[in-house]
């Protein structure tokens, strides 16, 4: 069932395509650091709107790069991002990003964390708090709205953070390994819980992992990037039959495992060259 | 008891590098043991009369080493603990208050310091009536002379502050910044002299009191009677020498090559310095005596250095004079 | 989605027998004027009262009203100059933290400032500033303030990149990002900055009251001294250390409570 592409510019993702219109693109994305360093070079990206996209790669691979470009929060050396098919230049409504290191506010309360956002955007406080506490009991975390980020776990913590993205009803939200600091049970969980809340949100997912896994069961399309300087390899669409299915049970299907099958042996591949250099 | 701001440090390793040669000085007098005198201050003109006798008594086989310390307490502290022998000060207090085991022997000089106002501002005492007041410090001998002339004129000051140092005190009378305080006789000329004319001093009645007195550990005196009673000798011929010739000072000071660093703007001022007091009788050719250290009682006791019923104090309790009588045996009293 | 996916909820250590901590730090001052009271006995030094006759000494001192007086004296400069240290410093440091320009200017006065012994410099104020109150105010700044600027431009330049990055995601504007974002979370190092800063203000109003001219604690200090009266003298040095360590503690305390509010929930569950 896995259908896999050579390029993204053969449009042929058929399972993604039918119906979904482009709400990002970047076209031509080349990023060099201060200091020579070429962390991507050339990207060309459509991201389906409604539609769930993970990076993949090894570490160094531009993962993180792509998608802070993407939020308007590093610019690219070349090349444009487009939200909307509107050329954007900087941070915007219309996108929100999910933190690796969840980067709360120690000093503030979960419900004032989680308006940040709306407070940002000078939403008044009524409002904010309203939103903000309804967000908290999405994702599960009601009775805590007076804890302190200090008090709660890894895994809460991060709630936190997709709570506060939530809030501002952006379209489009970018994650950044936003599982990787959580321990592997609180990760699936939490895998569970936001593939329920992106269903009712309807929202449009960019996700960065170094997962394997993690990238096939959340993913409806896994962007497989070279590394360093960042190009695109493949992108995957894993073909998942998840209707009625325990996520025990999707773990074990066939399609999913040779998926994950057919990833690791490019990514394999990667590690084999690094290893001769 | 002041501070001389002109006096340069360069001065002060100078006259250091001296007490080294002083006590290596005297080879002959190896069995006499070594004398070490803490002075609580920088060196000065006005130390160069102790030094003429000090290299006078090294000749006679004294062996002798000098130093500067930042103040009188740390001097006082110094002699306390042993790690110096004879002390420069009036350490009443000391004595009284804390039984330390230490005696006066010798009066170097009496107190003589001068209240000076500026005349466009005041005339005479009764002006400084509800005016504010500068003085060296809290319990200091210029403290008490003004406490002293308030009292007798029947005048209250409107505040007693302390600038510490007759130069900083006078300094501050020429900048304006002040307009009545009390100041030492070198600062007396200047102010005299640069003021042209602005200044005038106030009436004083005669203030007989110690201002520098030699002092030592008790066991230290018992130990080194012949070395300190050589020492005694030199300082009274030395000190009725200067009474008689105050020229005789810088003269000595090239002959025993004394603060040969000091800036000559500085030498020029010896001469002046030594005459001037001569002339208002601060050097006493018997050492003080007796008679000294009663006016002593009286004065520190109104200043609070001492305290309780003075009648009841007696000379034996601060002072040692059996040395210094021994000296006026042989030289004989004037 | 229910309560039972929240995974592991922290609790806070449990504050391991308070009583235990009490016992140790009373130990810990009983031992400091034990000694103290051992070593004013023996004695080390004539000039060395002990332990009680201090504290007799501060008693009478704090009930003749002496005191309170000197501490109105002394109060004076250090208010003003660490008022001005503060101020002018946290401003300063943290304009050093956001802006180049403002940084490559104050850099090298203040690193040289930290680095140099001012205290020698105390003297040479008077030339300047005379005698009066300015020159102490110039005393307890120039001790005070270098290092208030350099704790607050520290703490400004190291804010976390990740909660600047954060609030720029929100479309958080400069101003929005500087008061919500960098400096509560420089608050922390300004403020040890400030408690340095104070601690050093004392440092240099004493000084001030030893070198320049004698007043308030400075004076008592002095007074006593050249007067011998030992247990006065340390009464007043004792009192001074005592001021010190309580003001420094109390603005902890406004720390936390003004600012810290989650490090007030902590040490209150």
């Amino acid at each position: 069932m896995t259908t896999v592409i050579a390029s993204p510019t053969q449009e042929e993702h058929s399972r993604v395509n039918d119906t979904a219109q482009e709400i990002v693109e970047v076209s031509g994305i080349t990023k060099v650091y201060p200091g020579g360093t070429v962390a991507l070079r050339g990207v060309d990206l459509a991201f389906p709107k409604g539609k769930m996209t993970t990076l993949l790669g090894p570490s160094g691979c531009g993962k993180t790069t792509l998608l802070k470009i993407i939020a308007g929060l590093l610019d690219a050396t070349e090349g444009v991002v487009r939200v909307n098919g509107k050329e954007v230049s900087g941070p915007g409504p219309e996108r929100a990003f999910v933190f690796q290191d969840f980067a709360l506010l120690p000093w503030a309360t979960v419900l004032t964390n989680v308006g940040f956002g709306l407070e940002m955007q000078g939403v008044d406080k009524a409002t904010r708090e309203a939103k903000s506490r309804s967000y908290i009991t999405k994702v599960g975390l009601a009775g805590f709205e007076d804890n302190y980020p200090h008090e709660l776990s890894g895994g809460m913590r991060q709630r936190v953070g997709l709570a506060r993205a939530l809030a501002v009803s952006a379209d489009v939200l970018l994650m950044d390994e936003p599982f990787s600091a959580v321990d592997e049970q609180t990760r699936r969980l939490f895998q569970e819980e936001l593939l329920r809340l992106l269903a009712m949100e309807n929202k449009t997912v960019i996700f960065v992992t170094h997962s394997i896994e993690e990238a096939v069961y959340v993913s409806d399309q896994i962007v497989l990037l070279s590394p360093r300087p960042g190009r695109i390899n493949r992108v995957v669409i894993p073909g998942i039959e998840r209707d009625g299915k325990t996520p025990d049970e999707i773990r074990r299907e066939p399609g999913f495992l040779d998926t994950v099958e057919d990833i690791w042996d490019t990514l394999k591949k990667y590690l084999d060259e690094e290893r001769m250099v | 008891m002041f501070i001389r701001s002109k006096m340069t440090l360069l001065c002060a390793s100078a006259a250091l590098a001296l007490g080294v040669a002083m006590s290596s000085g005297a080879s002959k007098a190896a069995e006499m043991g070594s004398m070490h005198i803490a002075f609580g201050d920088i060196p000065g003109a006005d130390m160069l009369g102790f030094m003429i006798a000090a290299k006078r008594a090294e000749s006679r086989g004294v062996k002798l080493k000098i130093s500067f310390l930042q103040s009188e307490d740390l001097a006082s502290q110094a002699i306390v603990s042993g790690q110096a022998d004879i002390g420069v000060g009036t350490p009443y207090a000391l004595i009284q208050k804390v039984k330390a085991p230490i005696r006066m022997f010798y009066q170097l000089s009496k107190l003589a310091f001068f209240p000076i106002v500026n005349t466009e501002k005041y005339k005479g005492w009764k002006d400084l009536d509800g005016q504010p007041m500068y003085t060296h410090a809290r319990g200091s001998g210029t403290e008490a002379i003004m406490n002293l002339m308030a009292m007798k004129n029947n005048i209250k000051y409107s505040a007693m502050s302390y600038v510490p140092g007759s130069a900083v005190r006078a300094g501050a009378m020429l900048q304006g910044r002040i307009d009545a305080t009390i100041v030492d006789a070198e600062r007396r000329t200047l102010l005299m002299r640069e003021g042209k004319g602005k200044f005038a001093l106030l009436p004083l009645p005669k203030i007989d009191a110690s201002d520098e007195a030699l002092y030592a550990n008790t066991e230290f005196m018992e130990k080194n009677e012949e070395a300190i009673n050589i020492l005694l000798e030199e300082l009274v011929l030395t000190w009725r020498e200067i009474n008689k010739n105050p020229g005789y000072v810088s003269k000595a000071r090239a002959e025993y090559n004394l603060l040969p660093d000091m800036p000559a703007s500085d030498a020029e001022g010896i001469d002046p310095y030594y005459a001037e007091a001569v002339e208002t009788k601060i050097f006493d050719d018997n050492g003080g005596g007796e008679k000294a250290i009663l006016g002593d009682f009286e004065f520190y006791d109104f200043a609070g250095t001492i305290k309780g019923d003075t009648s009841k104090l007696t000379v034996e309790e601060f002072w040692n004079l059996a040395p210094l009588n021994k000296a006026l045996d042989k030289l004989g009293r004037m | 989605m229910s309560r039972t996916l929240v995974d592991s909820v922290y609790i806070p250590p449990e504050t391991s027998s308070f009583d235990t901590m009490i016992i140790w730090r009373t130990i810990s001052v009983l031992f400091v004027f034990g000694s103290w009271e051992i070593a004013g006995r023996i004695p080390i030094s004539i000039a060395f009262p002990t332990f009680f006759e201090t504290m007799t000494a501060l008693f009478e001192m704090i009930m003749d009203g002496r005191l309170a007086h000197a501490y109105f004296e002394t109060l004076k400069p250090l208010l003003v100059g660490v008022g001005i240290s503060a101020g002018f410093g946290v401003l300063i440091g943290t304009s050093m933290g956001l802006y180049r320009s403002v940084q490559w200017l104050g850099e090298p006065i203040f690193i040289v400032m930290q680095a140099a012994p001012m205290a020698a410099l105390i003297p040479l104020v008077t030339f300047v500033y005379g005698i009066g109150l300015a020159a102490k105010v110039c005393a307890v700044v120039i001790l005070a303030a270098p290092i208030i600027v350099l704790n607050s431009y520290k703490a400004v330049t190291n804010a976390n990149v990740s909660l600047i990055q954060m609030c720029a995601s929100f479309q958080g504007s400069r101003v929005q990002q500087i008061i919500r974002v960098i400096i509560p979370d420089a608050s922390p190092m300004i403020f040890a900055g400030l408690r340095l800063g104070v601690a050093a203000g004392f440092i240099g109003v004493i000084l001030a009251e030893l070198l320049i001219t004698p007043t308030g604690i400075g004076d008592l200090i002095t007074y006593h001294r050249s007067v011998a009266e030992y247990a006065d003298m340390y009464a007043a040095i004792f009192s001074i250390i005592l001021f010190a360590a309580v003001t420094i503690g109390l603005l902890e305390k406004a720390e936390i409570a003004y600012f810290r509010p989650e490090r007030k929930k902590k040490k209150g569950s």
